[in-house]
Order: C-alpha cells, then structure tokens, then sequence
C-alpha cells in the first residue's frame, strides 16, 4: 500500500480536476454507471469502443479509468498495457465477466490496480474508486499515526488508543482497523475488507466479516460512547465521527 | 473386488474344462486298458494253445518219447518271470513227464482252456492250461502262468494313471492361463467403470488393437461413455449456459434497484422492500457465479494462480477468520497444524476450499461443539481433515453431488455446492477429498501432493 518516499506523484494528476474515463462497450451498463458516477459527484467521459477509450486515455488527464475487459476490437487488458507502456500511471479498475481466480491476476499483471467482477453492485463500483483514489491521493506519504476523532492508531507501535484508553486488539482486529481508518470516511465493502484485510479472494459463504466487525465494534464502542464504525446498509461499512 | 470377481469366473471355466479334459481322458484310457488287457489275454490264451498244438505235432514226428524229450527241454530253459508247466500221462493216467502233479478237474482234452489259481494260494497268479488227446490215448498238458501278463496289466494301469494325472494337471493349468487372458478384458473394463463411478467421466476402456469380441465391446462401452459424457456435459453446459445468459438481466435489475433505491433515499421513501429485493437478487447471483466458479475449477483451466503456497498459513488464516463465527454460533474450532506445508497451489482456491469446509463443518454441526481442523503434511502429501460434532452426512457417497443438499429440503443457507467446489479444487491441485460420517459427526478428508521436504 505504501511506496518509497522518493517516489514523488505529480500533483496535478490527483488534484483538481477529478475527472474519471468509462471505457464500457454494453450501452445499459455504461449508462447506470454514468448516472450513479455523476450522482456521487463525479465528472466522468465514456468510451463506448477500446480505439476511442485508448486515444483518450493516453490524451487526458484522468484521474482514474475504469475498462472494460471485453470489448470490440481489443481486449480492455490490451488498452492497459498500452497505458502503462506509455509511462502512464493512472488508476485503472478492470471489469470483467471473467470473474475467476487466475482471470483476477492475469488482470492485474497487465497493470491494473483493481478488478471488478462483473456483474458488479454499483455501490461496489464507488467503494472502488474512492479507495482507489484515496490511495492514489496518498501514494508516498504513509502516514504513521491515523487518526478519526479520538480514536488514534499508532502505526510505530501498533498500539490503538480512544481518547486515552489503550485498546487491546488481536492482530486481525488491528488490521481490520487499520483498513477501515485509511478509508475513513468512505465506504469500505465486505469484499474490500476480505481482500484489503485478509488477503484472500474467495466467497465467503456467510457474512463472516460481519461478525469480525461487530467485535471490534465492541471493543472501540464500550456503552455510552459515540459510535464509529456505521453499517451501510446494502454496502458495507463506514469508519466516522458521525 | 476387481480380481476377485474376474477370478471367480476364470476358475469356474477352468474347473469346468479341466472336469471335461478329465472326462474325456478318463474314458480314452479305461478303453485303452480293457482293449489291451483282452488283446494279453487272447495272447496268453493262443500262445497255450499253439503250445499244445507243437507237441500234438511233435507227437505225431517222434512219437510220445520225441514228446517227452521235447516237454523235458522245454522245462529245462525256463525264462525268468515267466512260469510254463507241462504233464504227459499215458491213457491209464501213469505219469510220463512234466512238473504238472495231477490232471486237472475240469480240464477236457480236446484243446479246451481253464484256468486255475496257483497252488497254495499265496500269491494271484493263475494259470492257463490246456490239453490234448493224442491218438493213442495219452494226454499232454499246458500250463502257463499270468505273471509277465499282471505286470504288463500293472504297468499299463500306472501309466494310465499317470497320464490322467497329467492330463488334469495340465488342463487345470493351461485352463488356468487361457482363462484369466481370457478374462482379463473385463477386469479392465471394471477398473474403468470404477474410476467413473468415482468421478473421472472422461475414462474410456482401451482397445487392445485386435478386433476380437472384446475389442468390439470395449467400443460400443465407450461409445455409450461417449454419450453419456454428451449428456451429462450439456446438463453442465445447460446450467452454466443459463448461469451466464441471466447474470446480465440480473445484473441491470439490480443496477435499477440500486438507482431506485438512491432516489428513494433521497426523497426519504421506504426502502425495506428494496434491500429485500437487492439481497434476493446477490443471492441469485452468487448461487451463478459459484456455479460459473466451479465450472472453471472442473475444467482444470484455473491453474494461471498456482505458485508456492504454504497450506498450513492457509488453514491458519480461514481458521482465524471464522473462530469469531465458530465463537458467535456457542462453537469452537480446534486447529491442528503443524509446521510449514509447502506445495504447488492457489492460494485463494485453497482458501476458498478450507473456509467451505470449515463453513460447512460449523453449519451442520451441533452447538457448543468443536470443530476439528488438523493438517499432517508428511511425505509428501498434505491431508487436511475438517470433522464435527453433529448428525454427519445424510449420504456420504453424495457429500460431493452438485446443487445437492443432504438435508433434502433445500431450506438451509447455501447453495450445495459447496463441497463439490472443495472436490474440484482438491483435484485441479491433483488430489482428492473424501467424506465420511464418524461415531459422532462427519468428516471430510482432502489428500494433496505437497513438496518433498515439508
């Protein structure tokens, strides 16, 4: 997740203007995915074919481009190669109906940051982007102690603190935690936090995160404190003051 | 079982030969012996008679003196073995020459043959004897024993012996050979059908190249593997096919939902109903994308993730991912990994196979029970073996079927292929799982080629 700090991000590539490349070649799908982009506040170009999506990547400034794997002409794989190939470092999210394992990391050996099974939840999408960016955003600065409210999480000394209460978390409660605080804000999908936290890709067959969350909940949240881990009905979970 | 069955017929068809070779010999040799015993016989019989006929000759040369002298020297060369008497008597009866003591009862002198027991009665040897009249009224007697004609009878019946005997032997050997070549086709055919039944349709019974009957049968059998193979992977493709075509309707319903649900949100509607409807239709959807999942698995092109693994990190981390569920339904998962167990795998498949067992294990077993997750990896092989504390399987033969639920209501969470997802990983990773049901609960076993060294 961290990167050396020489590793220098030219500002403009993450700054102002955040705007996001749809290469998608299905016209229904594009479309519930443009209207749910721009809704959450988004500027997002759609590029309904791999020549077009291609040239605008390579030509635009974007902040992070989300491709299709399947696609007239060129496989989507194809389109990032060239970006990276080109030097390019945008964010790029790979969607794909090929949802299995080696699909997975064929994707992201050709340089993609993120892989979306499709048919993917909206809301998943989003989750998507925001970490994606936020990461982006962060690329290079790790920062050693995160902080939400009064609750401080040491990355020195692994040590978890709410106003002045040490917490004492298991080293899965802690990474679960750490996940959580560095998307703090944003809405983490259990799918997010299987992959981000446990490392494993697979399908879980009962809500096995939820029952991990709702520990750790306990310990962050003893009676009559405010609350910061907020279920997100029909996503997942947000990590927030209020 | 293969053999045994193949045996069992072989040795009836063997016995059965060996019975009729035996027959047939029995009979060759019983009509050998009674043909040549009565050919000694007539022999022993002629050769009295023609004896007799060469001194009734001499007789009528020399007279009863050139008889006499002729009985005299006859007796003296006696051959070894070979017992021959004579007896000359004038017609009042007065003994003239020969060792014979008396004139048989019985015995008529007019070429006629009896035969009497030897005197004493030691031994079985009879005599053959016969007589003639001379003209002049004196009688002249034969006698030969049977000795040299019993030892012939003797050796002939050993020999015959020996050769039924040998015969038996041989039929009961060769039988024995010719019967088990013979045979030996369908314990092939068995072995293939077995291994079919355990799973690997795509087994087909060898040709041998010689277009004999077996030959032929082992093409119609393959022609019907080939059909049912058809079958069954259309059922597959049917399935996956339906899988795949309805994931993207499914997939917009629930982009729509999605939209209705922000902008229900928005104007601050009630949204239960669609949350309802999102989660039935993840359900749906997961239920297809595992089934797409396991198809991948099945056929054996998921191999693009396989690098070095540790299982024994794996089967820690899925145990410590759902001890808090374990913990949350009054149950407890007790792991048993020991050391590091290195192999060729796929990290996420194998996870994705030890947390459905243990899902399983902690689904179907009863409350405040312990699951038991133990790794051996020894010699080569990894065994992971997940067991609870409940009813066990309903059928463990079945513990594997696709979409199948051992509780036959289809009312528990799930979408039944879990298990046959842990089969086909276990295999993509060339190994095996098995089920079975203990004293108390079930366990399923899954046996993988690990690294040498761990």
């Amino acid at each position: 997740m961290s990167c050396p700090e020489s590793v220098a991000v030219p500002r403009d590539v993450a700054d102002p203007p955040m705007r996001l490349l749809l290469i998608e070649d299905d016209a229904e799908q594009a479309r519930f995915a443009l209207k749910a982009l721009r809704e959450a506040g988004h500027a997002v170009d759609h590029a309904a074919d791999s020549r077009e999506g291609l040239y605008l990547a390579l030509s635009e400034p974007y902040a992070l481009c989300i491709v299709d794997r399947m696609l007239p002409g060129m496989d989507g794989l194809g389109i990032v190669s060239a970006l990276r190939a080109a030097g390019k470092t945008t964010p790029v999210i790979i969607l794909s109906a090929l949802g299995q394992v080696d699909d997975r990391v064929r994707g992201l050996r050709a340089g993609g940051d993120d892989y979306l099974v499709k048919p993917y939840a909206l809301v998943e999408l989003m989750a998507r982007i925001d970490a994606l960016l936020r990461r982006v955003h962060e690329r290079g600065q790790t920062q050693t102690t995160l902080t939400v409210g009064d609750l401080r999480l040491d990355r020195l000394t692994r040590t978890v603190h709410r106003g002045e209460r040490l917490i004492d978390l298991k080293p899965q409660e802690y990474r679960l935690l750490e996940y959580l605080m560095q998307h703090a804000g944003q809405v983490v999908t259990r799918t997010m936090l299987l992959e981000g936290v446990w490392d494993y890709h697979f399908d879980p067959q009962t809500n096995i995160i939820d029952v991990h969350v709702s520990r750790l909940r306990a310990k962050l949240e003893p009676q009559g404190s405010a609350p910061l881990i907020h279920t997100v009905r029909g996503a997942g979970y947000r990590l927030a003051t209020a | 079982m293969t053999l045994r069955a193949g045996r069992g017929l072989a040795l009836r068809l063997t016995l059965l030969n060996a019975a009729i070779v035996a027959l047939a010999m029995l009979t060759i040799v019983i009509v050998m012996v009674l043909m040549t015993e009565r050919a000694m016989r007539e022999h022993l019989a002629e050769s009295v008679a023609a004896e007799v006929d060469v001194l009734v000759a001499d007789y009528a040369i020399d007279g009863i003196d050139g008889v006499v002298g002729f009985v005299q020297q006859r007796e003296r060369y006696r051959s070894e073995g070979h017992g021959r008497s004579y007896r000359i008597e004038d017609a009042s009866g007065r003994h003239l020459a020969g060792a014979w003591p008396a004139w048989p009862v019985g015995l008529v002198s007019d070429g006629g043959l009896i035969r009497l027991s030897a005197e004493g009665g030691t031994t079985a040897t009879e005599w053959w004897v016969g007589g003639a009249t001379l003209s002049d009224g004196s009688r002249v007697l034969v006698a030969f024993d049977d000795v040299e004609l019993r030892d012939l009878m003797q050796y002939i019946h050993r020999a015959a012996a020996f050769t039924l005997a040998a015969s038996l032997l041989l039929a009961l050997g060769l039988g024995a050979l010719i019967h088990r070549a013979a045979l030996a086709p369908i314990a092939t055919v068995r072995g293939v059908a077995e291994q079919i039944i355990d799973g690997d349709l795509s087994r087909r019974v060898p040709l041998r190249g010689s277009g004999d009957e077996f030959d032929a049968l082992a093409r119609t059998l393959n022609r019907m593997l080939d059909r049912i193979s058809q079958l069954f992977e259309g059922l597959r493709n049917s399935t996956e096919a339906i899988a795949h075509d309805l994931r993207s309707p499914l997939a917009r319903h629930r982009a729509r939902l999605e939209q209705a649900l922000l902008e229900a949100g928005r104007l601050g509607e009630d949204t239960d109903w669609l949350h309802t409807a999102i989660a039935e239709v993840d359900q749906v959807l997961s239920t297809f994308q595992s089934l797409l999942q396991l198809a991948t698995v099945e056929a054996g092109g998921a191999r693009a993730g396989f690098g070095e693994v540790d299982l024994a990190a794996i089967v820690n981390d899925a145990v410590s991912l759902y001890e808090a569920d374990a913990a949350a339904r009054g149950m407890s998962i007790a792991a048993e990994v020991s050391g590091a167990c290195p192999l060729q795998g796929d990290r996420h498949l194998l996870f994705q196979a030890v947390v459905n067992l243990i899902d399983n294990a902690l689904k179907y077993g009863r409350d405040d029970q312990t699951v038991t997750v133990q790794l051996r990896c020894a010699n080569g092989i990894a065994e992971l073996r997940v067991r609870n504390q409940g009813t066990g399987f309903a059928d463990p033969e079945r513990a594997f079927e696709r979409l199948f639920r051992g509780d036959g209501t289809r009312q528990s969470p799930g979408h039944g292929m879990g298990l046959t997802l842990v089969r086909a990983i276990a295999r993509l990773h060339d190994g095996e799982a098995m089920a079975v049901n203990c004293v108390d609960g079930a366990q399923v076993t899954i046996r993988l080629p690990a690294a040498q060294a761990g």
